[in-house]
């Protein structure tokens, strides 16, 4: 029973295996893939009770499927495909907006002085993780798709035009515009962090 | 190329890098080159994100007894588990019986203290009924093999058992109480799981 734990077994070997049913098989390719996946889908809906049920959807999605599955190489990208979906097709259901499209065009100096911000413009030269994962929390959802399918997951943009159905312009212009709100939004925290170094209780 | 066309231009991304105006206002402009920087600082650190958060166990251990009950793990010592269906009709006399005979076969993995899963705390009470004779059984199982968690799936055997009294007691209170009849499957689902594990410990 323990011969997947102790052997270095690779993923080709755990797929046909959990195919011939061995649950130790299916346990390595779930715990080879459990962060990419769960992250994915804390990332997309900020909640963790949700993300366990759309991490633990995807991969029995995938599970059910896996004896059509062939060939090594794909197996990640062909969960991480279905772990998209399943998130999608969540948001769709909430009634969410994936991307929006009729957000009122700013004018030119507006748009300037918010990309510009005041005097003290540049971030540090590191972003602290938790500070850049909370600011993700806060974008608006069609912002906050579009940025981690792609910065976080590295999805291009004509994929991600495919996943969530609106054009590679669009989906350029959302994830340029989700970036200008995380900055503002990580100099924001910064200068509260600032205020109230930390520490300092009441 | 101004800072109003620099500004419409960003969004194009890495194709820009081959437009010689661009990288020239980037060259010379210090708050356009600033603002790239930091988008661009963003979206590096983004990365770091990909595999940030770990799932708790009990994600596995949903799956796994979804697996066992679609037949898709078929461990040798556990195919005669018949668990039942977990959203299908309720009937307490076709579940409650079989079920308790089923038990010292079935098996379904759980990793992981019932006392951890946050969703349904079940805290022994000074009153914990004693184990019944598969229970028992079980439990020599595991200790056969591995003595020093003998009483941890004692431990988790009698709070599963208290957890099942009280849905019982519940249900008989409100026999068509849905959440009650829910309740008091699940708490026979987690007594299941910690069997299944016991099997797995038993078996390695
Ligand atoms: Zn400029």
């Amino acid at each position: 029973m323990t011969d997947l734990k102790q052997a270095k077994i690779n993923e080709a070997e755990a797929i046909e295996r959990a195919k011939q049913g061995d649950g130790e098989a299916f346990e390595f390719l779930y715990n080879l893939h459990k962060r990419r996946v769960y992250s994915l889908c804390l990332r997309m809906v900020s909640n963790p009770p949700e993300a366990e049920d759309l991490a633990q959807e995807a991969f029995l999605q995938l599970f059910r499927k896996i004896g059509q599955f062939r060939g090594e190489s794909a197996f990640s990208t062909w969960l991480h495909r279905m772990t998209v979906n399943v998130v999608l097709m969540k948001l769709r259901k909430k009634g969410l907006n994936l991307i929006s499209l009729d957000e009122p065009v700013e004018n030119e100096e507006d748009s300037q002085k918010r990309d510009f911000g005041g005097e003290d413009t540049r971030l540090a030269s590191s972003i602290d993780r938790m500070q850049l994962q909370s600011a993700i929390e806060k974008l608006p959802p069609g912002y906050k798709t579009v940025f981690v399918l792609h910065d976080v997951e590295g999805f291009e943009h004509n994929e991600i035009a495919g996943m969530v159905g609106c054009s590679v312009g669009n989906s350029k212009s959302q994830l340029h515009k989700a970036r200008l709100k995380l900055r503002e939004l990580l100099k924001l925290s910064r200068a509260e962090k600032a205020v109230k170094p930390s520490g300092a209780r009441q | 190329m101004n800072c109003v066309e620099f500004l419409q231009t960003l969004p194009e991304g890495p194709e820009n890098h081959g437009n010689p105006e661009f990288n020239h206002h980037l060259n010379s402009c210090p708050a356009c080159e600033g603002l790239a920087a930091d988008l661009d600082l963003i979206s590096r650190e983004a990365v770091s994100l990909a595999e940030y958060d770990d799932p708790p166990p009990r994600v596995w251990n949903a799956i796994a007894l979804q697996l066992r009950q679609e037949g898709l793990i078929r461990d040798p010592q556990q195919q005669v588990l018949q668990l039942p269906a977990k959203r299908r009709r309720w009937n307490p006399f076709l579940i409650a019986a079989p079920l308790a005979a089923v038990l010292v076969l079935a098996g379904v993995l759980f990793r992981g203290d019932l006392g951890t899963t946050p969703t349904r705390p079940v805290r022994p009470t000074a009153a914990a009924p004693i184990l019944n004779q598969a229970d028992q059984q079980i439990l020599e199982s595991v200790a056969a093999q591995t003595p020093e968690l003998k009483n941890a799936y004692k431990e988790n055997l009698e709070r599963v058992n208290v957890y099942i009294d009280h849905a019982e007691v519940a249900l008989k209170a409100n026999p068509e109480d849905q959440a009650a009849q829910q309740e008091l499957m699940d708490a026979y689902e987690q007594k299941n799981m910690v069997y299944a594990m016991a099997m797995d410990r038993a078996s390695e």
